[in-house]
């Protein structure tokens, strides 16, 4: 089975050849699965954002190759337009992106550059808008600058899907949002992947989010790949991660205080549920 | 006579189309000198809009907000009050305006046309305060988040507010970013100056002495951390969620009905453990 | 594929940070003195007095440690246009046989005469001497030096109502924003590349192009404008409040250096403007 992403030995650096030259990547390789979801974490600077853009086919590798669905993004015959339809990007802060009066035409953009029929562009905008719980009916005919800033933000990933992409990459998905706006996107991004089963990479600092969507994480620093693994073992070691200036989840982070308290827990829980089990077993032969 | 009094205030925006948006309604609150509050609300609360009235940048449609015996409302109070009152606001970029630190920290000073000598002294103190002395003749694009919010906040310091209102101040920074500002602001409030921090991270308003709960424009709770987080329930109907640690108790807690309530942190909740493994024992 | 990097470092102006005596000066002595070998260059009309002051230039550049290929760049860049400029002069000055002016070559209405010969060779090293003096000034003065430095020298006009702080500010907020507003467009420019949007590379009409820039565009302004809205809201919260009683914590100070620089620059004017031989 052919990896949905393949990347080997990809280097970058912006500004070659002026006096603002700054190495970006460096031989860095990695794949991803169909319908796996991925996490890139690293410190700021470290080149998550280069390699996503990579992966969506707007910047084209400099040294190294990049495969995209068994496309070799080197290959100056390929058509890098439709490496950006099957890759979809949310960038951070997507709702700067927004430029249509109304959100039914911001939506419609990603389907009007593929050059599809008015019909399977307005069911396109309607599945992609029922997807992030902004129903179509509803909102099409408001006005974007109307809209708080997570529904902006709902609109702009909304843009996004309706290109009926087959992978998602995801940069800082999260940042901003309150507590009930986190939730809604986990959710809706579980539900992309269970429904459509969307390969997915998510670059994060939000280590509870990873914590909760990922199978694998990669942990890039300084262009390189520094640490990967299941995403279980690279939380399962705080010290390395925070020597890199990075975190664990807040629930791994409390059942390792309460180890360091002389509790014996087992560790390695990632998520409340499974953090809650570890403590109460601890009375399970007691009670 | 120091502290900050909403007195029942009502604030609406004014839409172009002539109607009203309401954004507070019928807020009163009491904020001592020297307290260290956390306003928490939903996005679309109002914590922005209360954050603005409390220097005065918005004056209340109806209500009064007074500082030290100050009222927005006055014109010729509202130079004490800004000098009184310092706001830092969300994103970093869009409060520094000049083309190197120390140049926009003096800004505030220079405004308030203090003497050379003393444009030096708290140009250097404020950086000081917040670690950026080293990088002042840096420009603003050189700088990380984090690196601009601190020249934010010492551009403020520099005006040597008594109180200091940061609206949603760590929602741009990384992990990192958002460590060195929270503890530059306990540190400040070591000092004595009082903290009216915005924000919908729950595990920084653990540091609160008090937190004020906003919820569609009006203020739904007010207590203590303890109070504040004890009920689950309430805080899911007002769009919030427990601090990691608390909600983890919680959790224990419902399978566990003898297990505390009231756990805040990590180390309260090791303490709990603890005591429920001797007591079962 | 595009490249998106072009507005990644984004600034104005050509700067070359490197320590050396002209870039120590203060920046209003730079600016009277380009000023004033500005004018005169305008009004020389000796050939012989453009020559020293180009090899004076090469001179200050090398105190100034710039290396010449920096020097001479804008002649790089604009030498079509120079070229242009010269060759009408050259065909097209009405050079009369009254005013001594014997003609070399004729056809249609284009004539080159000995006096058009004169004037376009004047106009060459004018066109020259200013380019490089402009640069030597970008490349010592870094523009927020030039921004202070024309606040201070405006000052006095304060009393007559021109609102040089005020200007001043302006000026170094638009600056400020520069790189920052040039990473936006890279970011935009990507976001909305890979929904598809393909930014027009010349082969629409002047229209279609500008309507395919919109999605760039639209989403610059409106973050310009709430950008505009933010720094104004703190510029208050910090009591701006219009430039009467600021004080300043830029004070420039003139020291003998700067003297000299404006001294030896007012005699090199006059050089170029009596051109006494």
């Amino acid at each position: 089975m052919v990896p949905f992403f393949q990347v080997q030995n990809l280097s970058h650096a912006y500004g070659r050849n002026t006096p603002f030259e700054t190495r970006s990547l460096s031989a860095v390789s990695l794949q991803v699965e169909r319908e796996e979801i991925v996490g890139l974490i690293g410190p700021t600077g470290s080149g998550k954002s280069t390699l996503l853009q990579h992966l969506c086919g707007l910047l084209r590798p400099q040294g190294g190759r990049v495969w995209v669905a068994g496309s070799d993004l080197a290959d100056p015959e390929i058509d890098v337009r439709s490496i950006r339809q099957r890759v979809g990007m949310v960038f951070q802060l997507p709702e700067d992106q927004l430029f249509a009066r109304y959100v039914g035409d911001d939506v419609a953009f990603g389907p009007r550059n593929q050059g599809l029929e008015r019909s399977a562009i307005r069911e396109r905008v309607r599945s992609a808008l029922d997807a992030v719980g902004l129903p179509f009916a509803a909102f099409k005919d408001r006005l974007t600058l109307t809209l708080s800033g997570g529904e902006r933000r709902k609109v702009a990933i909304a843009g996004v899907l309706a290109m009926s992409p087959e992978a998602l990459l995801l940069d800082e998905p999260t940042a901003g949002l309150d507590p009930a706006g986190r939730r809604e996107l986990l959710d809706l991004l579980k539900r992309c992947h269970a429904e459509q089963g969307m390969t997915m990479i998510v670059s994060s600092h939000n280590m509870d989010d990873l914590a909760e969507l990922t199978s694998r994480i990669y942990v890039l620093h300084n262009g390189r790949i520094a640490l990967e693994g299941a995403t279980r073992d690279i939380f399962a070691h705080a010290q390395p991660l925070r020597e890199l200036g990075l975190e664990v989840p807040a629930v791994t982070q409390i059942i390792d205080t309460l180890c360091a308290a002389g509790i014996p827990l087992e560790r390695g829980a990632l998520t409340l549920e499974e953090a809650g089990e570890a403590i109460l077993r601890l009375w399970e032969g007691t009670v | 006579m120091s502290l900050i009094q909403l007195q029942q205030v009502s604030y609406s925006y004014t839409v172009p189309n002539g109607s009203q948006l309401p954004a507070l309604h019928d807020i009163t609150l009491r904020i001592p000198q020297g307290e260290y509050l956390v306003i928490l609300g939903h996005n679309g609360s109002g914590k922005s809009t209360l954050a603005r009235l409390l220097n005065g940048v918005l004056g209340p449609t109806t209500g009064r907000v007074i500082v030290d015996g100050f009222d927005t409302a006055n014109p010729h109070d509202i130079a004490q009050i800004r000098r009184r009152v310092g706001l830092v606001f969300q994103s970093p970029d869009n409060q520094i305006i000049a083309n190197t630190v120390e140049e926009d920290v003096a800004f505030g000073p220079e405004n308030l046309g203090l003497p050379r000598n003393e444009l030096h002294q708290r140009v250097e103190e404020s950086l000081t305060a917040v670690g950026m002395w080293e990088l002042r003749r840096r420009p603003p694009h050189a700088l990380s988040a984090g690196q601009k919010q601190r020249v934010a906040i010492a551009g403020v310091l520099a005006m040597r507010p008594r109180y200091l209102v940061l609206d949603e101040i760590t929602a741009m920074l990384d992990p990192a970013g958002r460590h060195d500002v929270l503890r530059i602001i306990r540190t400040l409030h070591g000092s004595g100056t009082t903290i009216v921090a915005i924000t919908h991270q729950m595990e920084e308003s653990l540091h609160a002495e008090r937190i004020a709960v906003l919820h569609e424009g009006a203020l739904a709770l007010t207590g203590t951390p303890q109070q504040v987080f004890a009920d689950p329930v309430r805080l899911h109907e007002l769009r919030l969620a427990l601090p990691p640690a608390a909600a983890l108790a919680h959790y224990i807690q419902q399978r566990l009905p003898t297990f505390p309530t009231g756990c805040l942190t990590a180390d309260e909740l090791a303490v709990a453990v603890r005591r429920q493994l001797t007591e079962v024992r | 594929m595009e490249d998106f990097e072009v507005m990644r470092n984004l600034t104005f102006g050509q700067y070359l940070p490197v320590e050396s005596p002209i870039h120590r000066l203060d920046p209003r002595s730079k600016l009277l003195s380009t000023g004033f070998l500005l004018v005169a260059l305008i009004v020389s009309r000796e050939l012989a007095a453009l020559l020293l002051a180009f090899f004076i230039l090469l001179g200050l550049a090398a105190l100034a440690r710039v290396p010449v290929g920096y020097l001479l760049k804008p002649l790089h860049a604009a030498w079509p246009f120079i070229l242009l400029i010269v060759l009408l002069q050259l065909a097209t000055f009405p050079g009369l046989p009254e005013a001594g002016c014997d003609t070399l070559w004729q056809w249609w209405i284009l004539h080159i005469t000995t006096c058009s010969v004169r004037i376009a060779a004047l106009t060459l090293g004018r066109i020259i001497v200013l380019l490089l003096l402009i640069n030597l000034l970008a490349l010592s003065t870094s523009l927020n030096e030039v921004i202070h430095g024309t606040e201070h020298l405006l000052r006095p006009l304060g009393r007559i109502g021109l609102p040089a702080n005020e200007l001043a500010l302006v000026l170094a907020i638009a600056l400020r924003f520069v790189p920052l507003l040039g990473r936006e467009t890279e970011r935009i420019m990507k976001a909305q590349a890979a929904r598809g949007a393909d930014f027009g590379r010349g082969r629409w009409g002047f229209v279609q192009r500008v309507k395919r820039l919109l999605p760039l565009l639209i989403p610059l302004f409106i973050t310009s404008l709430e950008r505009a809205e933010d720094l104004a809201v703190a510029m208050e919260s910090r009591c701006y409040g219009g430039s009467k009683g600021r004080s300043h914590w830029v004070q420039l100070q003139a020291n003998s250096a700067d003297y000299c620089a404006l001294f030896l620059a007012v005699i090199v004017s006059a050089i170029l403007v009596i051109s006494p031989w």
